[in-house]
Formats: C-alpha cells, structure tokens, sequence
C-alpha cells in the first residue's frame, strides 16, 4: 500500500529544497547520530531518510549501502503522515501497509521499523525520518524510543542550523548585490543628470556666445557707440567663456572610456542579466517566464549597457507590481528576430503607467514617489547609441510591455 | 554667392548661428532637420553645412553618409554636444570636414566655416 499524499505536499517539498541538503555529501555529525541510534536500539540499521517527491533519500546511512529508495516503498513516506508521532511497525509482514512491500518481501527483509519524523523548525513541515530498521520483529522500550527521539532532535537542530547558515548567505549575498545596482544606479544617474543638464544648458549658451559675437561684429562695423558697448559684450563673451569651460570640464569628468561595443548574442546577454537578478525576484515574489528565441541573436553591443537596460526594465516591473497580490505578479521575457531586427519584450501584470506612454522615456518625468524618473530616460539614451528603439504599450490594470529594438549584426 | 546651409532643431541655436554667420558677410540658409534639408532640389547653392550631431530623425552623421550616397559632396562641420558622440575617426570616415564640440566658441565657429569655404576642400 502506498502512502498518501500530504495535504500541503508542495509546501512541504519547498521547505525540504530550502534546505539545500538533498544530494550532498555525507557529514560527521550525521554519522554520528544514525550509529548512536543503531547502538543506542540495537539494531542493524538506521537512518537520517529525507522524503523528496519520488524517493526517500539518506543523508546518513548506517548498516545500509543504499544511497535512496523510491518513496514509494519507503517506510518514511508513511512515517511523515502523523508527523507528531513515532512511527513504530514491530512485524511488517503483519501490516496491512507494508506486508506486499519489496523491502519485506525482499531484501534488506525490514521486519521491524521505528522512525520519529523531522521537521522544519520555520514552518513546521516533516520533511524526513529519524528511523532504526531491523530484519527480526521486535519492540523498543521506552527509554529507546526516548533517546531515538532526543536523537531526532538533534538531527532537527542541525538542518535547521544549515537553514540558518544558508539563510544568512543568502542575506548576504542579496545585500552585495543590493550595494552593486545601487552603485550601477548612482554611477548612471550622475551621468545621465550631467549629460541632460548639459545638452539642455550647452543649446542656449550656444545662442547667448554667437548672439554676443554678432553684437560684437555689429558694433565694429557700425562704431556705433563702439568704445562703450564693446567692452560690455567683451565681457559677455567672457562670460560665456567661463561657462563653456565649465561644461566641457564635467563633461570630461563623467566620460573616462567610450562604451566599446562587440557583437554578441542578446540571449547570453539576457540569461546572465536574470542570473544576476534572482535574488530581486525572490524578493518581490515574482516568478520571470522567458520565452527566448531558440537560435543565437547577435547584435552590435556594448553588453554591459544593455544588461544596464534589463536591470532598469525588470526593477521598474518589480516596482509597478509591488502593490498587487503575488498570485497575479507576472513578469515575461521574450527576444526573438524580426527581418532585420531583434526584438526584446518585457512584459508585466502591473497597474500600468500612470503617465501617457510618450513620456514615459522623458528625464525627470517619474510617477514614483522615491525617484527622480531617469531610469527610463537612461534607457532610451543607451538604445539610441546602439541605434535601437524603446517604445512602452500599457493599458491601465492590464500590465506595461516594453519593447527594445535592435538592429541584427553582420 | 555660395552660401552655409545651417541644419539645427534648436530655434534658439538656429536663430543666433544665422545672424552671426550674416554679419560676418555669409549667406544663410538655414533648417529644423535632416529631412528638411534633403527636401533641396537643388544642393549646389550650398559651399558648407554645419550641422548638429543630436537631430529627430536622422542625425548629423546620418545625413553626411546620405549626401555621399547620392554623389552630393559638401564640405560639412559638425557640432556635437556630447565626447561619446564625437568618435573623431568615426566621422572622418564618414567624410566629415570638421567637428566643434557645443557650446561653440562663436569666433572659432566663423573662422572654420570661412576656412572650409575657402579651400572647399573635400578629401
């Protein structure tokens, strides 16, 4: 008879992965504990059996050179069903559940089982067994049962304790992570800020030099009051002066390389962009589907700016679907050809813009209560220096898709 | 007289180009964009352009590798506002004359664009 399925078995299978154990290398303190457990009973062998989808696999092994077994002969797969009791079957070949079991019938013959389930301290989900198996039928006393138990507990305590290390880690990691964009986000704001304010004071400057140039010609010509006047636009043209070296000069501050570009393929550009953005995603609950064109897609890039792209399109998403429920939080990313273009698609179930779709790309244009709104501004520039195009559809509370253009290389 | 086509989207830019290359003797024609000046019938009135890098639409250099395209071979400066746009070599290439970086220094604009005239040089 097989075991019946858990009422939460995901949740359950989630907590036992969080764990990162399945498959890794035996360990001491494992060891330890399933030899005190044979002794400690009396018996062949014992176990430390983690219940994963479709076997039962021994973080630790004593008496037995298996590895796994299928769940569906697993004792543990029963064991974790009454998951606050022990589970103890003194003769198998008298149990309705485990008489036709191979494990009975056949080798190693388990006559007598008693396990005590494992569970995830967080959530409170069996994930396992602490178990002593013996090939004649038998009984545990008391104190047997309780030392298997406090045994369990132990065992217990250090998954948990890997829970916890790897919990930190990943805290960690997340934190590096969170430093890096900052920095890519301070780096890119200072200048694209330098970059837009000095385009839009460079224009008129350029009108107030040449006007006081041509003031200054006219005088010449006329001697019209020359003496008086040119002194004063002496001045102005110095002024402008001032201001042009000035320019020039943040200008050269932000520029220390020109981005170089190469050809590659957008996919590796994108897989290695959502590598580096899992932990976001973990974190915003959302879930990236990607349906990425199945044959290379070369363009002419510089691979970091477009990763820049990506970054500032899927924190956007994020941002926009914060305020909606994780259940219908989706974020899709798709790239395939389109005759002499590779076209990328991001698509997400958000709210939609808040601001009509042209000026969504214009600097300092934000809908966002903590931002300054040059995230979109900084992507438009980097697409149209690799003569590409971005372009947003949104439809209000049907989500926002973002287009990027670029032209196929070769 | 052969004249300066000037192809800038900045009314303001436009504008005090204009008057500046007038009164330093030079005929001006002058337009919002790319597109507006390829409109022309007739390009041979023109003895230099000067042309903003930054335009809607095709942009400076877009608008040098068309003329070449169709055999129109005028001496052209390009102003550009930004270092990463000015790749030098990349409009050399192209067959760009001269590029000044914006703001312009109004003095050095009038005498590149009186030097490009009188050499009418095109390499």
């Amino acid at each position: 008879m097989k075991a019946q399925l858990l009422s939460d078995e995901p949740a359950r299978l989630r907590a036992l992965r969080r764990l990162d154990v399945l498959d890794s290398l035996p360990e001491v303190a494992y060891d330890d504990i399933v030899r005190l457990a044979a002794e400690l009973c009396g018996t062949p062998i014992a176990l430390i059996s983690l219940v994963d989808e479709d076997r039962a696999w021994f973080k630790a092994a004593y008496g037995l050179d298996a590895k796994e077994t299928p769940r569906a002969f697993a004792f543990c797969a029963h064991a974790i069903e009454t998951p606050a009791d022990p589970l103890v079957v003194a003769n198998a070949e008298h149990d309705t559940r485990f008489a036709d079991n191979p494990l009975v019938t056949g080798e190693p013959n388990i006559r007598f089982y008693a396990g005590i389930p494992l569970m995830t301290k967080s959530d409170q989900q069996p994930i396992g067994t602490l178990c002593v198996i013996s090939n004649e039928a038998r009984e545990l006393d008391d104190g047997q049962l309780q030392a298997l138990t406090v045994l369990a507990n132990y065992s217990e305590k250090l998954l948990q304790l890997r829970d916890a290390t790897r919990e930190l880690l990943s805290q960690q990691c997340e934190l590096q992570q969170q430093d890096e964009l900052m920095r890519l986000g301070r780096l890119s704001l200072a200048g694209e800020l330098i970059a837009e304010v000095s385009h839009e004071i460079s224009q008129p400057l350029c009108a107030i030099s040449a006007l006081s140039a041509t003031l200054d010609v006219m005088n010449e010509h006329r001697g019209w009051e020359y003496g008086r006047t040119s002194a004063l636009v002496g001045r102005l043209l110095g002024a402008c002066d001032n201001a042009r070296q000035i320019l020039n000069r943040l200008r050269k501050s932000i520029h220390f390389t020109p981005p170089e570009f190469e050809t590659c393929d957008i996919n590796n550009i994108l897989e290695s962009t959502v590598d580096f953005l899992e932990f976001k995603c973990r974190q915003n609950e959302v879930d990236i589907k990607m349906n990425l064109a199945p044959l290379p897609l070369q363009v002419h890039a510089n691979s970091a700016q477009l990763q820049q792209v990506v970054v500032n399109l899927f924190i956007n998403a994020f941002e926009a679907m914060s305020e909606i429920a994780v259940a219908d939080r989706s974020l899709m990313l798709s790239s395939r050809p389109d005759e002499d273009l590779v076209v990328v698609e991001i698509s997400d179930s958000g709210p939609g813009l808040t601001v009509s779709d042209e000026v969504a790309f214009t600097a300092f244009e934000s809908t966002k209560a903590n931002g300054l709104g040059i995230g979109l501004s900084i992507c438009s520039r980097i697409i149209e220096d690799h003569s590409g195009r971005i372009s947003v559809s949104s439809r209000t509370g049907k989500g926002a898709t973002f287009r990027v253009e670029l032209p196929k290389a070769g | 007289m052969q004249c300066v086509g000037i192809i800038d989207d900045d009314d303001r830019v436009r504008l005090s180009f204009r008057l500046l290359m007038e009164v330093s003797g030079l005929e001006v024609e002058t337009f919002a964009s790319a597109e507006e000046f390829l409109g022309c019938q007739n390009f041979s009135r023109f003895a230099c352009l000067l042309v903003d890098f930054r335009l809607p639409g095709l942009n400076g250099l877009d608008l040098v590798r068309t003329l070449r395209k169709q055999q129109v071979l005028i001496p052209t400066v390009i102003t550009s506002g930004f270092s990463s746009e000015s790749d030098d070599a990349e409009f050399v290439a192209a067959g760009v004359t001269a590029v000044l970086t914006k703001p312009v220094d109004p003095k050095r604009l009038v005498k590149t664009i009186k030097d490009v005239m009188a050499f009418g040089s095109d390499t």
